[in-house]
This record gives structure tokens, sequence and C-alpha cells, in this order.
């Protein structure tokens, strides 16, 4: 429905505008600045900065105009002298317990408040009266404060209860005593640090990044982010080949994120220059023996003749070859080319965590966007928890159900924390997620489903009933949980509700990983063997492996020596894993902020990963190693060393990136979707069959906790990647307060190593 | 101290010095509960919202809003709950008229509650007092337990359909809590600072349902209304201000107390010089801050011989405004320099942070008056202080701001000589060129 | 033109130009006979620049990084660190820190805008303008080299007192 217009009077001038239309939104627009703070779209209306000051005639006062919403033959003016006397009034108020220590700072140079004072401070500074004075501190390993600096805009609490639905963040006192706090003094919550990246001030500041450098020494790339499948957009901060600092603020456009990131996305980053990634090509000449640097012809020539070995003594089907759901597409397409086309084998996968190929084979209902659940109508989620694993889906459902009056349903064996934005919980027995999905499918089967599940059938009925009702955007979404026939019966359930007038199905999986999408789509998970039996077939049928990246703990849990058992194994990673300590030819693969690429999110966006630094010491792209390798056994891949020529021949072979190439790819603030190909209705029956079998074969004896997992259950483990941060440890320690909070707890507390060992399921 | 009605019939005030006032058996053999069981009788909600607005009654918090238009404003055909809620938080420096009427009358406030209840039809009310008053509290709960006995509050009230409980609920200690939507958010067990209006109260108050907030002598004044007949009562006052009005009288005179005025009670000068006894031990009357501390305050030469008189429209008249009725007179010893610091002291003490000219400004003037009283002060710092009382007026988010400016704008341009006094340095032994003020 | 004229021009010309000679040998002599002697350089001269400490010894820079933004020539490198120790013990007088200063006199110009812009008093000129160096890499000067307590001052200058008037004497001549 197109919005009515009215007429509004700026300054003397007539515009045109959407009824309801808020006035500071229409006044910037038309290209008259207003100054403020407090005022943050997508957040709720404070109105307590009092900067956004405007005289609208027919009103006593001057009035705020991010409260007033335009009404027809409104005249408001923006500019007086009357209005800046007030807005410079306002600024040396903000100023006069403002501590003005701009150069120790870390805002220094990007800070609002700062900039403000440019634009509407006062000449001189009337205020000679002492300042109140409040020292700096932590409010946890990750967040440090400077409540002298604070302007009290409310920004950081507003988006911790509004985006987090944490509430970790308080103001506390009243009148010029007002602090923002923590209840208890010590920060217990998600450390997402969105409260940081919304300060306007240098108040609530990145402890990681704390006098590291200054914004303006910064170059910034604007990048895909390399933990979950959610793909936040952000900008990598890096000084003369170093990350200094990642961010989702500094970018001229909005990616499907905004400005917000979870823990990982925004601290996570220092393993890019962490002192432990590889330097240079490692060989282990004899087995058992030590990984001795070699110089990249070396290794390059040695490995080649190694495979050439095995290749002329067992055949193509001896090799196998292991992707990587955390690499690029380019680097997961130069695989499965080294595959077919060098080696010759089908054994090729990826260590991903579960797989989705079922799903897609039988995709019914397009891929919901972020946007899509922003402002669904009804949610539909089995297992997952999107809050730890997929943070931004967790943001997202939060903000449907919380500003859009959305329904959640959630069918999950854990009470996790989402459940108090749910309309419906249902609690089922641990593992028998695909008997939610038979008693959704198949309305026959609800009654041995609900008894399974050990759930009144009445509550799945009414999660049928519900669906059936629903108006709008229907999301359905699942976690790891599901097996394959479970996946297929939902990515045909849009079918089984059939047709109806304003309802659309669309379905959003919960992979784990950043590129977990990509392997799917380029068909790396389609091999004829899957990690574990890759693993399994390790010294029998396969001679020798080729890994990029590295196996996951738990595909390696059980079968520790697997990898020992072959001939010969080539790894390329960013660290010593578990992997390499088997590996006969170790290549320094480069990290995601010296790589060009692209990464395939949960939404099915292609999004641009790019270059933000040299790669570290000799390391090299993992696409690039490989068509070395490929040159080096005599085949010519064509790639020129560049990344976009890999692109471009990916785009013409795979049929879901038809079409797509780097420069369409560029603008984040619209990004190109893969067009996956709906199948259609098909025929689930036989898929039905199984999987009633399969639940009337689960047994009804599992325990169901009663314990919401605490914040960070997941979030904190420590994963290759997020072990190389000092805080990590301390969270995934529990997060100890430490004695004094003016220090950094990193000098105050010593993690106990050993807590390495548990280790992350995902995101690592 | 005293506690009466002067110049017309003692009306709020007519039970409060009874012995065993504060019984019901007291009430009801002195006219209690005839309005409501008037109502309850013969009357239709829209009759009586139609009384309150003939009787042109006016808040009596401060605002001074009529109340007959603020009840009009609920909407009728929401379906959401409507409250009545009873702002008993009464903070202003000065004012202590609601606490002798909750004290020595509670079911006078009972019955005005529960007769807005029935107009509003709203089935559940609050009082809220401010923490200072927890003992009210207790002699209001003592009440509502006796009005449930004798079958006036709760289910059915007095065997009709009407049905209305009354919550009682304590503040924190915070001055802001007496603005009503801090008041609301106080109540809904939120940090005590203001709301964005709109949405008034009216249409999303106390959990986001309509609402009215009114004052303790708003509605007991509402009982008389009923009974008297709204044109009745609003003749005993003004045309535009109808009825009595409770004045809270303290500071330098020799008879303190709780005095019930008819509104336009027609010389300011003779209430102070006779009704309250004059001023003590001969002194001269020098200041008159007749409506709480949030207002202008008045010199003698505005009073003496002025003929004020005593309503919303004479005192504005007048240079000054109503507001709670907390009359504070001043005499000669006074200095007004130190009294407005006092005040400004209050109103930085509790400013709720919410905005910022209110927060940072009130702390800017009590740096700065308390510099000047350690006998810093500089010949522009009467302008300084404006200047801040200028950028806090009219741009705080609610009226705290106002309220912390208007004292001192006021006290600077009534008593320039007392602030004078504080601001010129010695040079050498000599006054400095410059004047210590401007020129206003 | 004939010869006796050339002779007796050029003979002329000589004599001119040997007059100006013969009047300045009995006058003073302006000559600093550097290194043997000290020059004499300016309160405002414009040397290699000095880092300050405090009262306690501690650091001033605070490693804002003004002076490298302000810097034209892009000359001052720093990095900065994070001192969690007491104030007492720290390196600097706020917690944070340069943890390396830098400055390339290869490209410094002398033109103290890194002076105007700091904000702590930190840097300022000092007056060794010795710098000249065998290899390149050298002029590289780190903090080792700039700090006042560390900086290895020379013996071949002196600085005019304030109220000394060095200008007039050199307008003179």
């Amino acid at each position: 429905m197109p919005a009515e217009l009215i007429k509004v009077t700026i300054n003397g001038q007539e515009f045109e505008t959407d009824k309801g239309a808020r006035l500071i939104d229409v006044c910037r627009e038309k290209g008259f600045a207003i100054p403020s703070f407090c005022y943050y779209a997508d957040l709720a209306l404070q109105a307590s900065c009092r900067m956004c000051l405007v005289r609208i005639e027919k009103m006593p006062k001057l009035q705020t105009s991010c409260t007033i919403t335009c009404t027809d033959g409104m005249i408001v003016t923006t500019e007086s002298e009357e209005i800046e006397k007030a807005q410079r009034g306002m600024v040396e108020f903000l100023l006069a317990n403002h501590p003005l220590d701009c150069p120790v700072c870390d805002r220094g140079g990007e800070c609002e408040l700062q900039e403000m004072v440019f634009d509407w401070g006062g000449l001189e500074e009337r205020f000679t009266e002492k300042k109140n004075y409040a020292p700096e501190k932590f409010l946890s390993p990750i967040v440090a404060n400077d409540p002298q600096r604070c302007i009290l805009c409310k920004r950081c609490t507003r988006v911790c209860d509004e985006w987090m639905g944490e509430d970790a963040i308080e103001a506390g006192g009243r009148g010029s005593h007002t602090v923002i706090g923590t209840y208890g003094g010590w920060l217990n919550c998600s450390q997402c640090g969105n409260c940081i990246e919304v300060c306007p001030t240098g108040t609530l500041l990145d402890a990681t990044y704390r006098h590291q450098t200054r914004p303006w020494e910064l170059s910034r790339t604007i990048s895909t982010c390399t933990f979950c499948s959610d793909g936040c957009q952000l900008s990598v901060g890096s000084r003369g080949g170093e990350v200094m600092r990642v961010v989702a603020r500094d970018r001229y456009v909005n990616g499907l994120n905004g400005e917000f990131l979870c823990i990982k996305g925004r601290f996570a980053h220092p393993f890019v220059n962490h002192e432990e990634r590889l330097r240079t090509p490692l060989i282990r000449y004899k087995k058992g023996g030590k990984l001795i640097p070699a110089t990249w012809d070396e290794a390059i020539r040695y490995t080649a003749a190694k495979l050439r070995a095995v290749l002329d003594a067992h055949g193509g089907e001896s090799v196998g070859v292991v992707g990587s759901p955390r690499l690029t597409n380019e680097a997961n397409y130069a695989l499965l080319k080294f595959a077919r086309e060098v080696v010759g084998t089908n054994n090729y996968t990826a260590t991903e965590a579960f797989s989705l190929v079922p799903f897609f084979e039988n995709l019914g209902a397009p891929l919901a966007t972020h946007k899509d659940i922003r402002h669904a109508k009804t949610i539909l989620l089995i297992g997952g928890e999107p809050e730890e694993l997929q943070p931004l889906t967790g943001r997202q459902i939060r903000q449907a159900v919380r500003n859009g009056g959305a329904k959640l349903v959630i069918i999950n064996s854990v009470p996790i924390r989402l459940k108090h934005a749910a309309s419906q919980f249902i609690q089922i027995r641990p593992g028998t997620e695909d008997a939610a999905v038979l008693a959704l499918a198949s309305k026959d089967d609800a009654g041995v489903a609900a008894r399974k599940l050990n759930v009144e059938a009445g509550a799945l009925e009414q999660v049928r009933q519900h669906l059936n009702d629903a108006q709008g955007d229907v999301i359905v979404m699942f976690g790891g949980e599901l097996g394959a026939e479970a996946q297929s019966l939902l990515a045909q359930l849009s079918f089984t509700f059939g047709e109806k007038e304003g309802r659309r199905f669309l379905l959003h999986p919960l992979p784990l990983f950043n590129n977990s999408l990509g392997v799917h789509d380029l068909g790396l998970m389609g091999g004829a063997l899957n990690p574990l039996e890759i693993l399994d077939a390790a010294g029998a049928q396969l001679r020798a492996m080729y890994v990029a990246g590295s196996f996951l703990r738990t595909h390696l849990e059980g079968r520790e020596d697997a990898l020992s058992k072959l001939d010969f194994l080539v790894v390329q990673e960013l660290f010593q894993t578990a992997t390499t300590e088997h590996a006969d030819v170790v290549f320094p693969a480069a990290s995601f902020a010296e790589v060009d690429g692209t990464y395939t999110n949960n939404d099915g966006f292609v999004q641009r990963v790019r270059q933000s630094i040299p790669p570290i010491h000799q390391s090299k792209p993992d696409w690039m190693i490989t068509a070395m390798l490929a040159d080096a056994l005599g085949t010519d891949f064509g790639f020129q060393m560049s990344s976009s020529a890999v692109f471009l021949e990916l785009a013409k072979q795979i049929p879901a990136y038809e079409g797509l190439r780097y420069p369409l790819l560029k603008d984040e603030s619209n990004p190109v979707q893969a067009r996956h190909a709906l199948v259609g209705q098909r025929d689930v029956s036989a898929q039905l069959v199984e999987l009633r079998s399969l639940v009337e074969g689960i047994e009804e004896t599992g325990e169901t906790t009663t314990q919401t997992p605490p914040v960070g259950h997941e979030l904190f483990k420590l994963g290759t990647l997020t072990s190389k941060v000092p805080q990590f440890h301390l969270l995934a320690a529990g997060n100890p307060e430490p004695e004094s909070v003016l220090i950094s707890p990193l000098y105050q507390i010593t993690i106990d190593p050993a807590l390495r060992d548990e280790a992350a399921v995902a995101g690592d | 101290m005293f506690i009466g009605a002067i110049g017309c019939e003692p009306l709020q005030l007519r039970r409060v010095n009874l012995e065993n006032s504060r019984s019901i058996e007291t009430y009801r053999k002195n006219g209690g509960y005839e309005a409501l069981r008037k109502v309850l009788d013969r009357m239709s909600p829209d009759v009586v919202i139609g009384e309150v607005k003939k009787s042109a009654l006016r808040g009596r918090g401060g605002a001074g809003f009529p109340t007959g238009m603020k009840w009009g404003f609920v909407p009728k055909d929401s379906p959401k709950p409507k409250y009545v809620v009873c702002n008993a938080d009464e903070s202003e420096p000065g004012t202590f008229k609601d606490r002798y009427l909750m004290e020595r009358d509670p079911h006078m406030l009972i019955e005005g509650m529960l007769i807005a209840a029935y107009a509003l039809g709203s089935k559940a009310t609050y009082i809220y007092t401010r923490g200072e008053y927890r003992y009210l509290i207790e002699i209001m709960d003592r009440a509502i337990e006796e009005a449930r006995a004798a079958g006036l509050a709760g289910d059915k009230i007095l065997g009709t359909e009407f049905s209305c409980e009354i919550y009682t609920h304590t503040g924190a200690g915070a001055y802001i809590c007496g603005e009503e939507t801090a008041l609301l958010n106080s109540l809904e067990g939120l940090r005590g600072h203001p709301r964005m209006k709109p949405p008034f109260p009216a249409v999303a108050g106390l959990y986001g349902c309509p609402t009215v907030v009114n004052n303790v002598e708003t509605l007991t004044a509402v009982p008389d209304i009923i009974k008297m007949g709204g044109e009745a009562w609003q003749k005993l006052g003004t045309e535009k201000s109808g009825g009595t009005k409770v004045w809270s009288v303290s500071g330098h005179v020799n008879r303190p107390g709780v005095y019930e005025l008819p509104m336009g009670y027609e010389d300011m000068e003779k209430f102070i010089m006779e009704d309250c006894g004059g001023i003590p031990n001969g002194r001269q009357l020098k200041a008159v801050i007749p409506g709480g501390s949030s207002v202008y305050i008045m010199p003698a030469s505005d009073i003496v011989g002025k003929k004020v008189k005593m309503d919303y429209e004479g005192l504005v008249a007048a240079g000054s405004m109503v507001g709670s009725g907390g009359f504070i007179v001043m005499d000669d010893t006074v200095d007004i320099f130190e009294s407005t610091k006092n005040l400004t002291e209050f109103y930085k003490h509790e400013s709720c942070g919410w905005c910022t000219p209110c927060r940072e400004g009130t702390d800017w003037l009590v740096k700065v008056f308390k510099r000047i009283a350690r006998g810093e002060g500089r010949p522009d710092d009467a302008q300084l202080l404006l200047d801040i009382v200028d950028n806090i007026e009219g741009k705080s988010f609610c009226p705290l701001g106002d309220a912390a400016s208007w004292p001192i704008q006021s006290a600077i341009k009534k008593f320039p000589e007392d602030f004078k006094r504080h601001l010129l340095p010695l040079t050498n032994g000599k006054e400095s060129g410059k004047e210590g003020l401007p020129t206003i | 033109m004939s010869i006796i004229g050339d002779v007796i021009e050029s003979t002329k010309a000589i004599i001119k130009g040997m007059s100006v000679t013969f009047a300045k040998i009995p006058q003073q002599k302006w000559t600093v006979q550097y290194p043997e002697e000290p020059v004499t350089v300016q309160p405002r001269y414009r040397g290699m620049h000095l880092l300050h400490v405090d009262e306690l010894g501690r650091e001033k820079c605070v490693a804002c990084y003004l002076c490298a933004a302000a810097c034209p020539s892009d000359c001052i490198y720093i990095v900065a660190a994070d001192d969690p120790r007491a104030p007492t013990e720290r390196t600097g007088v706020d917690e944070r820190y340069a943890s390396v200063y830098n400055i390339d006199y290869g490209r410094c110009i002398f033109c103290g805008f890194c002076v105007e812009a700091c904000p702590k008093d930190a840097i300022t000129h000092g007056y060794n303008f010795e710098l000249s160096v065998y290899n390149r890499a050298d002029l590289l000067k780190t903090k080792d080299d700039l700090l006042i307590t560390k900086q290895k001052q020379s013996l071949n200058y002196r600085v005019a007192f304030a109220d000394e008037d060095v200008d007039s004497e050199y307008k003179e001549v």
C-alpha cells in the first residue's frame, strides 16, 4: 500500500513526504543538517540529548525532531539563531563534565561528540569548575568503560535490550551521577560488543584494541565474517600488515547485518597475525619424523612427486580430496577441480559438520533472507540454537518478535534462551527432532511422534494449526539435528500445507560455518564419501589425502589414528592442528583477511571477501596452492593468479551461480542471492515411510534438561581460531571477576591452559 | 500550626480537626460516602465527568490542567483496562497539604478515587506516595481495609455492579516521580524518569493502558463537587478556577499551617499579614514563593498594596504561579542568593539524568553557586547563571528543567542586590571597575 | 676599442673589486671556526627533535598520533601500547604510551608542525643539527635517539640566550 503523501515546509521550502515519516529523517533526507546523539534508527526513541531541536509553527517550545511525525501543512524551521543557540548550549552542557582526553581516547578521530563539537560547539569553554571524576575501568575482558566520557545517549542500553535481549547494561544512579553500568559490576553477557559499536563517544571501548592505534591510521577493507553462516559484513581495520580491529561501523553502506556483529566477528580476529601461524611450507621426509621448513618450490615438487607415485601405483580413486566450509568458494572450487581433473576421483568431501544435501535436493521453497526473518509473521525453529551459533539470525528473530509482533514457535530439546521470546515452546526429548518433523509432515503420525517426543499431542496439533492459519511469511528454521529424511520433508513442507493466499513459506537452514552453503552449492558435499567415511577409508581404499583446512574434532573422535594410516597426507592450514600432526607436507595457507574470494551465507547470499593485508609470512591463498600443485602434476588450471578468474570459471560451472561476477557482488547493501533450483512438489512418501520407521525405533528414554544453558556456552568455546585470543580463555573459564576492575583482567588472572581441551563444536 | 479554612466553609478540611478523623465512622457521620452513593445510584459516568467539567476544577498538583478535560480524554471504547492513579508523591519543597489530607481524612481520598474510577470505568486504582510518606501508606491501607469491610471497596461496591480495587505503592524517594509519566514508570517498576509525550497517559499510561493521574487534593475535591453540584462548587471560586484551594504556608509567618482558601481570595498581603499572623519579630516581608519552589519568586514590592488575587489567573498576572500551593514566606533576614542556591542544589540532586540540559545544567549551576559562595564569584557569573538557565529552560525533556530555571531567573531579576553582594570581587581594597550584574 | 682602453677598464674594475676586499680586511669577521668553535643557534632553532619526560622521568608522549597526522612529509611512525602498571612505574605519564617512536630524518623538513600539534608538549625541536650519516638507513632515529634522557648532545653549538641579539649581528653585514 503506497503511503499517503503530505506537504511539509522546511525552512521555507515545500516538500512532499510520506505521511507518518519522522521529521528528523525527512529533514536529513532533504539536505538539512540536524545534529543528534540519542536518535538511532531501529532503536526506541529517547529524545534525551536535545540536539535535534527545531521550531515548528503553532508549537510552544522548540521540539525534538526525532519524536515528531510529520503532519500535513507542518511548517518547520531548522536553522535560526534561537535553534543554533540551543544546540550550542547542549554541546556546551555535554562537554561540561567531559574529560576532553581525546589524545588517549581510542575513539578520538571517529568520535561523534568530537565531530559535533567541530560543527556545533562554542569557541570558548565557559565551564571552569572542577569536573566530576570517574576512573576508567573494565566491564569485562572485552569491554572497557570510561564513565566520564559518557553523554548518556543510552544507545548502548537500548541496543543491549532491543537487539540482544540481554539487558546486561543499564543506567544507574541519577542526575549528574548517572552512569552506565552493569549488574554487580562485571559484565556477564554474550560480549557481542554492539554497545561499543553504537557508542558515539569513547565511553565503551574495545578492550582488545585498547590503546593500539588511531582510527585514521587504519586502512579499512569491507569483507565478510569468517565465523558462522550468517555472513555478516564487516570492516577490517589494518595497519602495516596487521589486522588491528574489526567493526561493522565504518562502512559506507549497510550490509545485511547493519551495525550488528557478535563476539567472534568483532573480537576473534587476532588469529590472523598470531605468532603460531605457519610461516613456511613444512615437509616430513620420514614417517614419524619432524616437520622441516622448506621452500615453496621444494614442497610443491616433493608433494607432486609423492602424489604422482600414489596415483601411478593405486589409481585416482586412492586419493581423497577434502575441502572445508571455512574456505572461500574459490578455494573449494579449485579443490573440486583438482579432484575431478587432476586426480580423477569421486572421493571428495568437505569437513562440514552436517550435510544439507537432502534438503537442497528437495528444496520446495526459497531460502529466507535475514530481512525476511525480521519481517516474518511466523517463525518455526526446530533444533539449533541461533543465539549462540548464528547470532545475527538470533537477533533477527528477537526483533521480529519484539518489533514486528511475529509468533515464534520453538521445538528444542533444551530450554534455550530464545524460549522467552517464543509464543510456543515445545521441549522434546534429546535426539527426537526427526519425530517433530514427522508430526508436522504427517498428521496421522502425530500420536506416535508425540509419544517419542514426550510431549502432548495437542501441542503439535497447535503448531500445525498455527502454520495452517498463518498469514504473511512463515520461516522454517532447523539446526543440524535433523536427519536426511526429515530434511527432505521439511524442504517440502510448503506443499504439505498447500497454497494459501497471503502466506509464503521460506526456509532457513542453520549450518555452522561461514561457507557451509558454498560447499553444498559447489557439490563438494556430493562426493562419494562423507567426512567420517573418508576417515574410515584412510589406509584401506585411500592411500593419500589432500586436505584443505582440518577435520573437525567431532570427526576425529574415535578415529584419531585414521590419518596416520595414509601413505601420504597433504594439509594446507593456518595453524598446527590435530590433522597436521600426521601430515607429510603442510602448506601455510592465507586467512580470510589475506585473500580475495566469496562466501555463501545461509541466506544464499554470495558475498565478497576482500584482501585487507598481504599474506602473512610465506602463506598463499588456498586456491593458489591447489593450482600450483595441479600445475606441478601437469594440469594448468588457467587461473592466472587471479581469484576473479577462479570465480568466473566457477560461475560458469555451477548453475546456481550462473552470471555472477565480482563486480556484481561489490555492493554489500544489495547482496546477490545464489539461484538455488526449486524442485517444486516431489513425492516424498518414500522418505516419509523411512522417517516413520526411524522414529518408531527411537527409544523413549532420553532425559530432558530443565536448565537453560548459560550465555556463551557455545560462543565462548575455544576453537583453533578463538583460542588465539587471550580474552576468550577468560570467557571460556566462566569470565571470572578480577580483583581490580581498573586493570585489564588479562594481567590479573591466569587461565589454566588445560581448558583448551573443551573445543568448540562450531564456528571456531 | 493552623489547619483550617479562611474566607469560606471548610470543604477539604471539614473533618481534619475532628477527633478520630481517620475512622470511617467519623467520615460517614460527617457526610462521607454520600457522594459515592449518589454517583452509583443516580449518575452515569458521563454525567459525573460533566459535573467535574462544570466545576472548573483544575489539577492541584502544579500544572493546573482542567481535571474534567483530562478525564474526557480517556477513550471510552478502548478494550484495554483503564486505571486511575493518585499522585501522592508530594515532593515539591514547601508543600505539605496532601500529607495532612491523607493523614487526617484518608476516606475522602478513597471516595474521590472511587468516584473517578466509576467515571472512567476503571477497575483498579493506585495510590502512589513518596518514599518518605511510608507511614501514610499504613494509614491508607487501614482506611482501605475499613472501606472494604464496609463494602465500599473491592467487589460490588455498595451492592452495585461497580467493582474497584485500590492499591497503595511507595516510591523510592525521587522528586521526579511526582511527574505523572515518571510516576507511571516507577509504578511499573522501571527507572523513575519521564516518558515521552505523546502518547499522553490518558491514551497510553500505566502498562500502556489509558490512565488518569490526579493529585490527592484534586481527587478529594471530587466528592464535594458531586454533593454540591459542579456549578455550585465552581461558584465558590472564580470562573476559570473553581472551588477552594488548600495552601501549605511555611516560612517566616507567625501562624504557618494548612489553609483552605476560596479560589480568587482577594489579597495576598492581607492573607500574610492578618490570616497568617504576620511576620514574626517585627521584621519586614522580603519575598514570597507562592506555589512551591518551582515558581517565580515574588518580592514584597509586588505584593504589598498590589491586591494580588490568589488564584491561577491572579498569580500569573502578578508574575508567579499557583503551582502546588506551597506558600513560602521569607523575611528580610533571608539572603535570596543562599535560598536560590539551596533550591538549585535540590534540583541538581533530584534531576533524573535523562536529558542533557537538566542533568548537566543543574550540575553546572550548583558548581557556580558553590564557587560564588566560596567567595570566588566573578562579575560575569550572574550573566553566566542566566545563560545556563536560558539553555535549560524550554529545552529539557520534562518540566523539571523549567522548574529549576524559574527560581534562578526570577531571583536574579528581582533581587539583584543579593547577588551583587556575592559577586563583586575586591581588588586592592577597591571595587573592580566592572558592574557585578548585567542589565536585565 | 683599443687595447689601452681595455687595460684601463679592467684595471678600474680590479681596483673597484679589490677596494671592497681591502675595506673588509680590518673589519670584524663573522666566520665561525666550526667545529673547533661552537656555533650559536637561536632559541627557536628547529634541530633534531626531543621527546620529553616529566619530573618522574616518565615519557610525556601518550601516542596520540597527532604529530604523525600533522606531518606533511609523513616521516613519523608510532606504535601505541598499553601499560597496565601502577602510575609511578609506568614508562609514560599515561596508560597509553608509544612503544615505538621513529622519525625518518631523510624525510623530515623541520617544519615544526609536529611540535604545534602535540597536545602534551611531549615533542619539541632540539638544537642538534649534526645529522649527517654515512648510511641512509641511519637517518631513521628511534625513541632511543630522540628521548631527552638518551639523546647525545653535541658540544659544537651553544644556544643564544633569550635576550641575546643574534639576528642583528648578521644583518649588519
